[in-house]
């Protein structure tokens, strides 16, 4: 359960170029749901969608995840919380050049220290599990876009979050690949799983599948 | 703890890929850091290494030398104050010197014509006599001069010569040598042998020459010497003895060798520290660049630092993996800058500083430094290099690892 | 001046340290004035960012200050030879007043910089910043500290002359100097000394293990783990360094970290520097026991700490009495 109050965003505060991204949100997110996030670009989805995964901290307001404040925490605790509950999908896939497959998706583990044998198990189950095993060793840039989305979905899993947050994700891929991605999502709600999507695609938004739409527009929610 | 450990495995094989993966910007760097690394420490071994061979050298010189000053210039020294000194309690011996410089016009350069020091155990030798002109290679090695002598006895109208003269005017033994006396008079002189390599340091511009020939050439009368070599018995009385020395004659300069040595130490790491200082103007241009380097983040780098954020690694761990790659490059580049001025210095007898720092003599000495190298010079040459990279390196880093984590989301294009 | 490349490295690193020290503590003013751990805005985000590069530049520092210190001990030791009498690095730090009060604030600037990262390491367990004003007030403490030291350390090298030839007259120093500087330091009696630092270490190390195991006689603790350091140092030059010599008279406590010595005083210099850090870092945190949001964490970090700083000891004691009992020198 996620839930924001009156959450503003201001950036460059003071400066003539201020601008708010989001005023005066309120929000609730169920558990186990897949909520979408649509409206224009510049609507203010994406800077919302990166305060309800603890990547930055709102101007104003208060977010409370599962009960807990998380707004004041310090940058190291709210990573903490990020990595071990969000995974984090991209309009790109995001990947790191030059380096394998495996290697990308075990990035995220990185920083908890876990033993190496035991997440290289974890990484090429999940590579297996999306059908881009084959590919594990090699580099990125030989992926195509459809399996270079594949493995960021892995990288996303790695730590195992009860979150996944993807943001605009079908904006790259064409619609058998849509459609494809859409699959993987309702995978993830069957494996218990909350999904928050932004997405101004009616492939995603119309989906049987999705719980919830919420639209947004100028930093505000549309009722 | 284990976690730890792991993580930072984890980190550092991360840090390596990436600079594998940013290999000619990240050489570029590596062989500017090695090139400083370089130049500071062969400068440090050398000058180290010479002021230890000087040193060596010198414990075999006299613990006393005293001299005659005549308004506050080096004087011939009257052969009376001999008796003077020995009558101090606390000497053991004293003996008279003769040496002196001579410019040889042809090669402009300065020689060092010294008297071999002569047996003086004998006491019933009578004032004009003192200095006998049989040169004995006994004694030679009884009072451990600077220079060896392989044997080969002096004679009247011979000399033994350094290796740098020798080089220098190319000649070898049997080769006559002309001099230029006092009055005007042509001297030939046989050589009937060369000084030996070890002390080249000091006996490169050195000939050995008969008292006699001395005399002659420099037109000094039987009554002058140099000045006077003194043996104390108890080695802490020396400045005691050096006291009563300049007491008993005003116009006496006695010099310990201590001292000398002290001035030498002092004259070194004086060098030593004015090319530091001159190449500090290097150092600082690296400073610069590294600090250039480390804020300059390609789009690229941002980007990757930026994705290691929005996927769970936080600000610490960014940080943690910048110190692993400074860590890694100031360690290549410290350890081959140290390693190349080894060889440098020690096996191909440092070419690049040689004229700068062993001496202004148009005889430059010939040999080969024994290798020395201490924890000292090494930390030192740390503190020197590494130290102005790493705190050149930190607010740049700070920047990088504050990237923020959302700013991921916001990469469209590729 | 002497120029010397080490002096030239010890100038550096101190006019480095205070740099680093002095711009975190400015940095460290904004924080304690601007800090509100409620605000989202800009500013306090930035602060936060700003913590990270105080605490680096710390870790940093802290590192440096102790490599520093064997550095300052090494160049003393390198550049006897240029003063009469001095014999070791002893001598030369007495060539003037400066000598040992850098050597001194240099010790206590590594332990207050050590004490820092320990309260950083205990703040940053606690998720709303529960240390923050009082870490970096320790900061403006420190920063004059590491300033002055700078300073003297400048006035002292700055100020050395060699005692070299002069034209005029050859030896006359020397004579002059007769007495010269003392190569000896002023030394407590061995034998009682001996039985001091025994006597005191097991109330050190008994304190510490009750306190490991009860959670009781923190504070004492940590006063004791101060004294204890001060008389290991007294130790040293009183009798530790004899069985390391085996010279009945060679008090030096500066020529043990040297190549003759097998470098044996780095490894006790190290353990007794850990030990007072992580020793008085309890006495530091015990107060925050309380503080909501380290309560789960502290008590183990205290623990922790507390055992280490023993075991340091403990490991610093068996080293002094394996040298004394292969001595070959016999008191």
């Amino acid at each position: 359960m996620i839930e924001l109050h009156g959450i503003r965003k201001v950036f460059n505060a003071g400066n003539p170029s201020e601008f708010t991204a989001i005023n005066g949100a309120n929000l609730q997110i169920a558990e186990n749901q897949i909520t979408v996030l649509k409206g224009p670009s510049g609507s203010g989805k994406t800077t919302l969608l990166s305060i309800v995964g603890c990547m930055s901290r709102p101007t104003a307001g208060r977010v409370h995840l599962n009960g807990r404040e998380i707004t004041s925490l310090p940058e190291r605790f709210l990573t903490d919380i990020r990595r071990k509950t969000f995974g984090f999908i991209f309009q790109q896939p995001n990947l790191i050049k030059g380096i394998s497959v495996l290697e990308n998706v075990m990035l995220p583990a990185y920083p908890l220290g876990e033993k190496r044998s035991q997440l290289r198990i974890k990484a090429l189950a999940g590579l297996d599990e999306l059908n881009i095993g084959n590919k594990s060793h090699s580099n990125v840039e030989w992926l195509s876009g459809g399996e270079a989305q594949r493995a960021s979905i892995v990288r996303a899993l790695i730590n195992n979050p009860s979150i996944i947050i993807a943001d605009e994700p079908t904006a790259h891929l064409d619609s058998k690949l849509s459609y494809r991605f859409m699959e993987i999502i309702e995978k993830f709600k069957a494996e218990g799983k909350t999904v928050i999507i932004t997405s101004h695609d009616p492939l995603v938004y119309d989906a049987a599948i999705v719980d919830r739409v919420i639209t947004m527009r100028d930093g505000q929610i549309e009722v | 703890m284990n976690s730890w450990i792991e993580k930072q495995r984890y980190i550092i094989d991360f840090t390596l890929s990436s600079l594998l993966r940013r290999k000619v910007k990240n050489i570029g760097l590596l062989v500017l850091y090695t090139l400083i690394v370089f130049i500071l420490a062969s400068m440090m071994f050398f000058t180290h290494s010479i002021k230890r061979e000087a040193a060596l050298i010198l414990k075999g010189a006299p613990e006393v030398v005293v001299q005659k000053i005549v308004a506050g210039r080096h004087d011939l020294m009257p052969i009376e104050y001999l008796d003077t000194i020995k009558k101090i309690r606390g000497v053991a011996t004293a003996a008279p010197r003769l040496w002196g410089y001579y410019y040889d016009n042809l090669v402009k350069a300065n020689y060092t014509l010294l008297v071999p020091p002569t047996q003086t155990t004998t006491t019933n030798i009578s004032r004009t006599t003192v200095v006998e002109n049989e040169p004995n290679s006994q004694s030679v090695d009884l009072t451990k001069p600077l220079y060896e002598v392989n044997g080969t006895k002096l004679e009247s109208g011979t000399i033994i010569i350094g290796n740098g003269v020798a080089r220098l005017r190319q000649i070898a033994k049997g080769d006559y040598m002309p001099f230029l006396s006092f009055d005007g008079n042509v001297m030939n002189l046989k050589v009937v042998d060369t000084l030996s390599a070890q002390s080249e340091l000091v006996s490169s511009d050195l000939l050995l020459i008969t008292e006699e020939d001395f005399r002659k050439l420099f037109g000094i009368d039987k009554q002058f010497v140099t000045d006077m070599t003194v043996v104390v018995n108890n080695p802490s009385e020396m400045p005691t003895v050096a006291a009563k020395i300049k007491k008993r004659l005003p116009q006496a300069r006695p010099i310990i060798r201590d001292e000398i040595l002290r001035t030498y130490e002092s004259i070194f790491n004086w060098r030593g520290g004015m090319m530091i200082v001159i190449f500090s103007a290097a150092v600082l241009a690296f400073v610069i660049f590294a600090w250039d380097k480390a804020s300059g983040l390609s789009a690229g780098e941002r980007r990757e630092i930026g994705i290691l954020k929005a996927v769970g690694w936080e600000t610490s761990d960014v940080i943690q993996m910048k110190f692993w790659e400074g860590a890694i490059i100031s360690l290549t580049a410290f350890f081959s800058g140290v390693i190349l001025a080894y060889i440098h210095v020690f096996f191909m007898g440092s070419p690049v500083f040689e004229p700068a720092l062993k001496g202004w003599s148009a005889l430059y000495p010939n040999f080969s430094l024994t290798p020395f190298v201490n924890i000292e010079q090494l930390t030192t040459l740390f503190f020197l290099t590494v130290l102005p990279y790493t705190v050149a390196t930190i607010v740049p880093i700070w920047r990088a690892a504050t990237i923020d984590p959302d700013s991921a989301m916001r990469f469209t294009g590729d | 001046m002497v120029l010397h490349p080490t002096v030239i490295a010890n100038l550096l690193a101190a006019y480095i340290a205070s740099f680093m020290l002095v711009y975190a503590a400015f940095y460290g003013a904004q924080i304690l004035k601007y800090w509100n751990i409620q605000s989202g805005e800009e500013l306090q985000l930035i602060l936060e960012r700003k913590t990270y590069l105080i605490s680096t530049l710390l870790g940093y520092t802290f590192g440096l200050q102790l490599l520093s210190l064997f550095l300052y001990i090494f160049t003393a030791d390198s550049l006897t030879p240029l003063f009469v009498g001095a014999m070791c690095a002893a001598g030369t730090l007495n060539v003037s007043h400066f000598g040992y009060s850098v050597l001194v604030l240099k010790i206590l600037n590594f332990i207050l910089a050590g004490l820092w990262l320990v309260l950083n390491y205990a703040d940053n367990q606690g998720y709303d910043y529960p240390l923050i004003k009082k870490k970096y007030l320790l900061l403006a403490i420190i920063a004059p500290f590491i300033v002055i030291e700078t300073l003297l350390e400048s006035a002292y090298f700055l100020g050395m002359r060699a005692d070299v030839i002069t034209s005029c007259c050859g030896s006359l120093f020397s004579s002059e100097n007769a007495a010269g500087l003392g190569s000896e330091i002023a030394s407590l009696p061995a034998l009682p000394m001996l039985w001091t630092f025994y006597g005191v270490m097991f109330c050190t190390l008994a304190t510490g293990l009750y306190f490991y195991i009860k959670g009781k006689g923190g504070y004492c603790y940590a006063v004791l783990s101060l004294v204890m350091f001060i008389i290991a140092l007294v130790s040293v030059v009183s009798f530790i360094s004899l069985y390391i010599y085996e010279l009945p008279t060679h008090h030096c406590p500066f020529c043990i970290i040297m190549e003759d010595y097998h470098y044996i005083g780095y490894l006790l210099y190290l353990l007794l520097f850990g030990a007072v850090v992580s020793g008085i870092g309890v006495g530091i945190l015990l107060p925050f026991r309380q503080v909501d949001s380290l309560k789960f964490m502290l008590t183990g970090f205290i623990g922790k700490l507390a055992l280490s700083s023993v075991l340091l000891y403990l490991a610093f004691t068996a080293l002094v009495s394996y040298q004394i009992v292969f001595s070959n020198l016999i008191m």
